[in-house]
């Protein structure tokens, strides 16, 4: 069984097609990204795997089990962080374990060890507005993690970053992934970033524009970390731009 | 049958007239507003004078400039010609101070790079006015026009019929009388039609004049507004048709800093600003005593507007108390919960538009006959004249709470009680400060008229309604009886507790706020 299938998946808004027949699938330990020429509903389709938004033709099932509104079992990382601006930093991550029923000592004890394995330590009792960009992003993470998700839905997470502040995070974010303790087993992240896409994932769906279907799924089996100077890696660059430029 | 039909041919000719000078009023408040507003953003030293001037002036009781006016214009025009031009002058000084805000404020956040071009181009300053500065401020000139027209109904009522001293003036064809007369005649059935065609005009005026215009104006932003992906149709859904009636005034508050500001500023910077307070305040006792020494009635007066106030206070704040109780729930639900919330906003801001002083004839009487009624009814009007701007202020500043908020609460599943304390009640806090400032300015602005109510003109000069002590009575009184120093006492006082209370308060809260959401 896949954790996540994506089954003809299509929405409409209005009489205007945006998404059609959709379909791919997420396996354990695998890292998904989706990419597109830009306002062609990349991040439509994530709302919809993350079931805030209904599809009007198709299904998503997680673990077996259809998605008609929020799983606990999946978490949302978003483009602009969606932090709430009057809670400090400890209880904007405390809001990720809103759906458990720990008492309020361990979920404080579970964010306090999220906001300093990110690196947050020292920014408990602040508030979101004291943090750069990239910090503000790793409150946001530290957020989706904070349930223990099986799946990660990231829309766009680096791209409201600095080229500087993104390449360390996304580094850091693929090691926490990837280094077993994570109880994390796929990412789906939607990108625009070709070289983000291929840098970090072991498959990337490439959609085609308006309405948007699946162009071509790319398996990548490079090891990591990755080289973006590498032949290979320039090679598949240059190939997905030649799907996206068609 | 025959009577209903000339009654309602007399109510449309009476809203027609009421109409007229409505729209005067708001052409000359345009023109003045964008000549004002253009004139303090541009100039520095103008902006200084005017930005206080006009904030002070926004804040008080338009009533209060009744005598002043009446000398001036009754005494200087015809009969006729004279009650409508000073009616039409009145109902403009309660429209003019928004709009010039709303000039004020687009034009100086107009990007530099656009003045920048208008120096590239050598263009004269004509050209810049009609090229730049007034297309930049019409879109805020139509939102804020709106405003503007719910505060003239409001006056209107009032300024159609008024007494100083012990003269009586009435305009002949009027819907504001005429709907107290009615009221007054005691049938139901007739008041409710002339409440009727007021909200028909009033409804008319929404679709016929206020939607073109804000559309016209606007027509520039569209493509930018329109950029609405799936992910923000909720905010497209809920709040296409809100067309932000009350824009917040809290940017208001912070030129109240300035005035604040311009103390300390004599003082050279590093050092403290407290001798100056202290010396303004020992010129303040000097100046005073002087007053009171060699004019010691006018000592008299003070205690009297003193106690009126905080009696009023008391009664102002009182009602706010409620209005949060009932606006707060109602907009969260509208905001946040409610799919159909487009709908009710609709209707919302056609009851908004109704004015408590229209209401104000019916609520007497409907009240006459329970124990501290005088209270009541006044409580009732404070309500009525607060609640509007406290729902509308909260709505407005919802258009900025970013949609993914709401996506973060599905997408951890917050429990609807816990939602509360973490999204909604902080989602809205600062448009809960703006409705406050505006929903407690438009409390003050109806005293005058929710503490004390004649029939004045209609059959009599009877008092029907009449709270014990009162700023609002107090002001009324004074002016009936023609005793303008009372009347500059009272305003004097309620204008340094409207100062004090916006430094110690709205400022401080807004400044909390400001820090954090950022």
């Amino acid at each position: 069984m896949h954790i996540l299938d994506v089954n003809d998946v299509s929405f409409s808004y209005g009489d205007i097609g945006i998404l059609n027949d959709i379909s791919f699938y997420a396996d354990n330990d695998e890292f998904i990204s989706i990419i597109g020429p830009s306002g062609c509903g990349k991040s439509t389709l994530l709302r919809i795997i993350a079931g805030l938004i209904k599809p009007s033709g198709g299904d998503v099932l997680f673990m077996g089990k259809r998605v008609d509104r929020p799983e606990k079992g999946m978490a949302f990382v978003f483009q602009d962080f969606a932090l709430m601006p009057w809670l400090t930093n400890l209880e904007n991550v405390k809001l990720g374990l809103s759906v458990t029923d720990l008492p309020d000592s361990e979920k404080e004890k579970r964010a306090l060890a999220l906001l300093k394995m990110l690196g947050l330590d020292g920014f408990e009792e602040s508030y979101p507005n004291v943090l750069s960009g990239g910090m503000k992003q790793r409150v946001g993470i530290a957020r989706a993690m904070a349930s223990n998700p099986k799946v990660l839905l990231m829309d766009e997470p680096f791209s409201s970053l600095d080229e500087l502040t993104a390449t360390t995070l996304r580094n850091e974010v693929i090691q926490l992934l990837k280094n077993g303790k994570s109880p994390i087993s796929s990412v789906v992240m939607v990108s625009h970033n070709v070289e983000e896409a291929i840098e970090l994932s072991d498959k990337v769906v490439v959609l085609s524009n308006k309405p948007a279907g699946v162009k071509r799924v790319l398996n990548i089996k490079m090891n990591r970390p990755r080289n973006r100077e590498s032949k290979e890696f320039m090679k598949m660059v240059d190939g997905i731009y030649a799907d996206l430029t068609e | 049958m025959q009577g209903l039909v000339g009654l309602l041919l007399l109510l449309i000719l009476d809203a027609s007239f009421s109409w007229a000078r409505m729209l005067i009023a708001l052409f000359i408040s345009i023109v003045l507003s964008i000549a004002i507003g253009i004139l303090a953003a541009r100039s520095k030293p103008a902006g200084r004078v005017i930005i206080p001037v006009l904030d002070v002036l926004q804040t008080l009781p338009i009533l209060a400039f009744f005598p002043f006016v009446i000398y001036i214009v009754v005494a200087a025009l015809p009969n006729y010609i004279g009650i409508n031009a000073s009616v039409i002058l009145l109902i403009t000084t309660s429209m003019i101070w928004n709009i010039a805000f709303g000039v004020y404020e687009s034009v100086s956040t107009i990007p530099n790079n656009l003045v920048e071009v208008s120096s590239l181009y050598r263009m004269g300053r004509l050209e810049r006015l009609r090229k730049i500065f007034i297309p930049a401020c019409m879109p805020r000139v139509a939102e804020q026009s709106v405003l503007s027209w719910a505060i003239g109904l409001f006056y209107l009522v009032t300024s159609e019929i008024f007494s100083t001293g012990s003269s009586v003036f009435a305009v002949k064809y009027g819907i504001g009388v005429e709907i107290a007369s009615l009221a007054f005649s005691g049938n139901a059935l007739y008041y409710a039609m002339g409440i009727g065609v007021f909200v028909a005009f009033v409804v008319a005026t929404r679709f016929l004049l206020f939607k073109p215009f804000e559309r016209y104006t606007s027509r520039y932003m569209e493509p930018q507004q329109r950029h609405a992906q799936a992910r923000a149709a909720w905010r497209v859904r809920a709040f296409s048709g809100l067309a932000s009636i009350h824009m917040p005034k809290i940017r208001i508050a912070a030129h109240r800093g300035r005035l604040r500001k311009a103390i300390p500023r004599l003082a050279k910077r590093g050092q403290s600003s407290v001798p100056y307070y202290v010396m303004l305040v020992v010129a303040a006792v000097v100046i005073l005593s002087y007053i009171f020494v060699n004019y010691s009635y006018l000592w008299g007066y003070e205690v009297t507007a003193f106690v009126s106030l905080l009696a009023s206070f008391a009664r102002v704040w009182l009602a706010f108390g409620a209005i949060c109780l009932v606006a707060v729930p109602i907009s969260v639900y509208l905001i946040f919960i409610s799919k159909k919330s487009s709908k009710y906003v609709t209707l919302f801001q056609i009851l908004a538009s109704i004015p408590a002083t229209i209401l104000l004839p019916a609520i007497v009487i409907g009240l006459a006959n329970v124990p501290y009624h005088n209270e009541i009814t006044a409580f009732v009007i404070f309500f009525i004249s607060g609640v509007w701007y406290m729902i509308f202020g909260m709505l407005a500043s919802a258009r900025t709470i970013s949609p993914e908020i709401l996506e973060v609460k599905r997408v951890l599943g917050i429990r609807e009680i816990r939602a509360w304390k973490s999204v909604y009640l902080g989602a809205l806090l600062p448009g809960m400060i703006t409705g406050g400032i505006t929903a407690i300015a438009g409390e003050w602005n109806a005293s005058i008229v929710a503490e004390y109510f004649t029939k004045t003109g209609i059959s009599g000069t009877a008092v029907i309604n009449n709270v014990y002590i009162g700023i609002g009575r107090l002001l009324d009184v004074s002016l009936a009886s023609g005793n303008l120093a009372l009347v500059a006492t009272a305003l004097i006082n309620m204008t340094a507790m409207i100062i004090i209370v916006d430094m110690l308060v709205w400022k401080r809260l807004y400044k909390k706020v400001a820090s954090i959401w950022g």
